[in-house]
């Protein structure tokens, strides 16, 4: 058992190992002269903080991450909610045409975003939408994978809790917000995490909507430096870990509610 | 921290003066530019300058990310949301659409109104700009292809001297093989220049030729010459002189890269990649070189300037902008001073520039329509040239690649024989 | 609880998915279909012209799309296994509670936040013929250089770990919750039946997974057909490229086509013919895939 275990750790560890590496090596690119990739520096020598500084000063950087923020946890926020009304739905209702409504929807996230782009950004320009924070998040709010992720989940939740808690005098929306939220408040939870990375990371549809240095997320601020001619990597790589950083406190901020959501159990 | 501070209480203190002193409408100007590092402070400069120069005048620059910029022109003006008085534009095919599409102006009245005499400027340079005999896009930022960078320090350790405009092609080999360094067994450790458009030897290869049309040649145009240049380009690989394309990207593909690290002693490209080789620890310059035929040493111009909306309220007020932004000095030193680049390193500029006029206007062939013709009925487009239709042009046409008709299936297999041959150039 | 749900009269369940149904009709919907009338056309957005289906025949004319459909076909074969693998192994190896437990979860967690350009242009190093540290391990063992970007063969499972790599946290917290979701009775109920660990394993936690593993199939089939930023990030060192060098590259993935001949060359109506032949093929692989998998895939049943 205990040679089961060490192997069990040595896996992990070595796994470890080269999921962190890469990050070492953005760190020390970050703090190099680069503005392209070579040799990678183990040893941060001659360390160079211009790429650092002109990364937070010559450009609106701080503002970029406000932004970013803003715009993430709305959607995120924003998606969950909608998304947790329609699985409920979905999963523990019996009604006409919900088999195929669900399926139908669920095809909306086959065609690549970047297809559906010069639809989505006439209506945001019927909208007056264009270069505004709602012209991103809402657009996120509607999307069939949180849709999809809870549904299953919800699958689980017998008929007999439902009707039972009907017999008591329930209404569809009292058994929602008194018997599946809270209940379901750790998977919540981790798909709020999951559409937040998501959300965070993402530059087609950002970059297409938002055009002022004051409104841009992080995402569409950091590909100005992917030059015509030159891509400065240091900046690349500075930012990436600048904007690492809200992430990592947001898991450290959520680790233990997040914890408990992986150890969740639900009520038969 | 602190140069933001007084840029930022600059413009705190203009705004306010001029609030004050004058409330009269101004005229509203808005920019749509598109900059590589798109660094606040520069166009904030940009503003402020322009500003002072002309007090009546309130200026707002945006800056684009380059590499969705195209698109987002493209998809604002379709929902005709595209506000801006003056956008950055681009002389290849997407010049075409605005132009079909309506959105733009010509300048061609603007243009003598402001009287800028362009006569002595490259006329190829307009001639990019130009559709259907009108002057869409001004070249502000024209690109000469065929500027030799060279290392400095490196010249100065083998005794060669600069190279200046003067220098003629056969010298510039003459150099290449001093900086050309081989080990005992031959292998190449540095190369004498980078050349990254080797297509070309291919074509020599088929023994190419230019002509005028793809489709109905009736004029070939420098046919030996080009064959010569060619060939020039193909001795020199097999001298060992120029690094093929598989191991430059083998070093990793990146042209400020293996110059930094001394890989090549002069790399041929164009102007606007000086930013990038800022970052090599020696001195180096760049100069415009005329190849034997001068095909390299033209100007290509795919990156250029400004265009009118067709939407613009004040185009008179816009080309204001166009002119400043392309003529002034001061405007000149605020683009320059984007790059952090060490002194005794080209800095950005204009490229309406009269010392380029000398060379750079006699090489290449008239207008964008210049095709190669080789003789295996296979055809090359270096760049091509729209009207009707220009979008399966695009797919056909590239820079000295070749193709056989209509089919992508032939340039497919022409790209892979070209690899094919340089592999065994290499493996040499 | 194998049951299809409570029963209730009136518009009650409607109201709950009129959010998302709206929501999707206007941003979904709108938008497939104004692709699909799109490609019709042959369209630079300012201007269009009516061509019927001449962008599909050009397609099929052109096999170049078809070529890379191949590929990226050939990606997913490779990337969805591998990430369901990774995601789960991860899974299971993490899920008791044990020292650093949470420090591990964590760390793999990282890959997943960091942008899929900065992974790839990292993967490029690892992978370089010429220097990368694979290589060089691999010589240790006395094993030639391997050129891993020089046909797609090679290259396209390089890429997919890549995915993976970048995936399993990911996968890993889905897992995590779905195995932590199963009610300890279930397995309180097979000890007492006498199963060992692998029995357990086999015939009770992998069933009860099922609908989350399904829902991860789709999800990462789906992803597979709209991965390409990455992929010449790996490739070329520059996420994307310009049209032509496309045509020299050893790994062609469809949807950097579309890309390409829509916003890189304002071919609007043929990028959205393209664009809908790869949403039928996906169609087609995805019912394929809910087939293969058989009928339980949507219930958390008891045994």
């Amino acid at each position: 058992m205990k040679l089961k275990l060490t192997f069990n750790y040595l896996f992990l560890i070595v796994f470890a190992i080269v999921a962190l590496f890469p990050f070492y090596w953005m760190f020390t690119t970050a703090f190099s002269q680069h503005t392209f990739i070579s040799d990678p520096q183990i040893i941060p020598i001659p360390f160079y903080s211009g790429a650092i500084r002109d990364v937070v000063f010559r450009h609106s950087f701080l503002r970029w991450i406000f932004n970013t923020a803003l715009i993430t946890g709305i959607a995120a926020i924003g998606n969950v909610l909608v998304a947790s009304l329609a699985a409920f739905a979905f999963a523990c209702i019996r009604f006409k045409g919900r088999d195929l409504i669900f399926y139908v929807l669920l095809s909306t996230m086959i065609l690549p975003g970047f297809l559906m782009i010069v639809p989505r950004f006439f209506i945001m320009a019927k909208l007056g939408w264009l270069d505004t924070y709602q012209g991103v998040f809402v657009v996120f709010w509607f999307v069939m994978f949180s849709t999809f992720l809870l549904r299953q989940y919800y699958l689980s939740i017998s008929s007999d809790t439902l009707n039972a808690a009907r017999i008591d005098g329930c209404s569809l929306w009292k058994m929602y917000t008194k018997l599946i939220l809270p209940m379901s408040k750790p998977v919540l939870l981790t798909l709020f995490i999951i559409r937040f990375v998501q959300v965070w990371n993402s530059f087609l549809w950002p970059v297409i909507v938002l055009r002022s240095n004051q409104m841009k997320t992080l995402t569409v601020g950091m590909s100005e430096f992917y030059g015509i001619y030159m891509t400065e990597y240091n900046k690349i790589m500075a930012g990436g870990l600048i904007s690492l950083i809200p992430i990592i406190l947001i898991f450290i901020f959520f680790a233990k509610q997040i914890e408990k959501g992986l150890q969740f159990q639900l009520k038969t | 921290m602190f140069k933001k501070c007084v840029v930022g209480m600059l413009v705190i203190g203009l705004i306010f003066s001029l609030g004050i002193a004058s409330f009269a409408e101004k005229t509203k100007l808005l920019v749509y530019e598109r900059l590589d590092g798109c660094l606040e402070d520069t166009t904030e400069k940009l503003e402020i300058a322009f500003e002072e120069e002309f007090p009546d005048i309130d200026i707002t620059i945006e800056t684009f990310v380059p590499k969705t910029y195209q698109n987002e022109i493209l998809l604002l003006a379709a929902s005709g949301k595209l506000d801006a008085d003056v956008i950055y534009s681009v002389s290849d095919f997407r010049l075409n659409v605005f132009v079909n599409g309506g959105i733009i102006i010509p300048l061609d009245e603007l243009l003598e109104k402001s009287g800028i005499d362009i006569s002595k400027y490259p006329q190829r340079l307009f001639q990019a700009g130009t559709r259907n005999g009108k002057l869409y896009g001004f070249p502000q930022r024209p690109q000469p292809r065929g500027t030799v960078n060279y290392n400095q320090d490196l010249f100065d350790e083998l005794g060669i001297p600069y190279i200046t405009r003067e220098t003629t092609w056969e010298e510039f080999k003459g150099y290449l093989r001093k900086l050309t360094l081989k080990d005992e067994d031959g292998t190449v450790i540095r190369y004498g220049c980078l050349d990254k458009y080797p297509q070309l030897d291919l074509l020599y290869l088929f023994g190419g030729r230019m002509v005028d049309d793809p489709f109905n040649p009736t004029e070939v145009v420098f046919g030996e010459d080009l064959v010569k240049v060619f060939g020039e380009f193909l001795e020199m690989a097999e001298e060992g002189l120029m690094m093929p394309l598989p191991v430059y990207k083998a070093l990793g593909g990146s042209k400020p890269k293996i110059f930094a690290e001394e890989k090549v002693a002069t790399i041929i490209t164009h102007l606007g990649y000086r930013g990038g080789f800022a970052t090599a620890s020696f001195r180096w310059d760049a100069e415009l070189i005329p190849a034997p035929n001068g095909v390299f040493g033209g100007a290509h111009t795919d990156l250029m300037g400004w265009s009118i909306n067709a939407k613009s309220k004040n185009p008179e007020v816009a080309f204001k902008w166009i002119k400043w932004s392309t003529f002034s000095p001061i405007a000149q030193n605020i683009y320059d001073s984007q790059w952090e680049v060490n002194s005794n390193k080209m800095s950005y500029v204009t490229e309406l520039n009269e010392t380029f006029a000398e060379i750079a206007d006699q090489r290449q062939p008239a207008g964008w329509r210049c095709v190669y013709e080789a003789q295996k009925n296979v055809v090359v487009f270096p760049i091509f040239e729209g009207s009707g239709d220009f979008m399966n042009k695009y797919w056909e046409a590239t820079w000295g690649v070749l193709y056989d008709g209509n089919s992508l299936e032939t340039l497919l297999e022409a790209e892979k024989e070209m690899q094919r041959l340089l592999d065994e150039a290499l493996a040499k | 609880m194998n049951d299809d749900g409570i029963r209730v009269k009136g518009i009650g369940p409607y109201l709950f998915i009129l959010p998302m149904v709206v929501g999707i009709s206007i941003f979904g919907f709108y938008a497939l279909f104004y692709v699909f009338r799109l490609s019709f056309f042959k369209s630079t957005l300012l201007t269009s012209e009516y061509v019927g289906l001449d962008n599909y025949f050009y397609i099929f004319k052109e096999k170049w799309f078809l070529s890379s459909l191949i590929h990226t076909l050939y990606y997913a074969m490779w990337s969805v296994p591998l990430n369901l693998l990774v995601g789960l192994t991860l899974a299971f190896a993490l899920y008791k509670k044990m020292r650093f437990g949470t420090l591990f979860r964590f760390i793999y967690l990282l890959p997943w936040v960091s942008s899929t350009v900065i992974v790839a242009l990292i993967f490029r190093y690892v992978f370089n013929p010429e220097w990368g540290l694979v290589n060089w391990f691999l010589g240790l063992f006395g094993i030639g250089k391997i050129m891993w970007t020089q046909s797609y063969l090679l290259a396209i499972p390089v890429i997919a770990t890549m995915g993976a790599w970048q995936s399993a946290g990911f996968g890993m917290i889905i897992f995590l919750g779905a195995i932590n979701s199963i009610p300890k009775e279930i397995f309180e109920a097979a000890d007492l039946d006498g199963c060992n660990e692998i029995q357990k394993f086999y015939h009770v936690t992998i069933p009860l997974l099922k609908p989350i593993i399904f829902f991860y199939l789709v999800i990462s089939l789906i992803t597979a057909f709209q991965v390409f930023d990455a992929v010449y990030a790996f490739l070329e060192g520059v996420p994307g490229m310009s049209s032509w060098a496309i045509f020299t590259s050893p790994v062609q993935i469809c949807s950097y086509f579309i890309y390409q001949v829509g916003f890189g060359m304002f071919s609007f109506g043929r990028s959205s013919a393209m664009g809908i032949v790869m949403f039928a093929v996906v169609v087609i692989l995805l019912v394929m895939q809910k087939f293969l998998l058989g009928k339980n895939y949507n219930f958390l049943g008891r045994n």
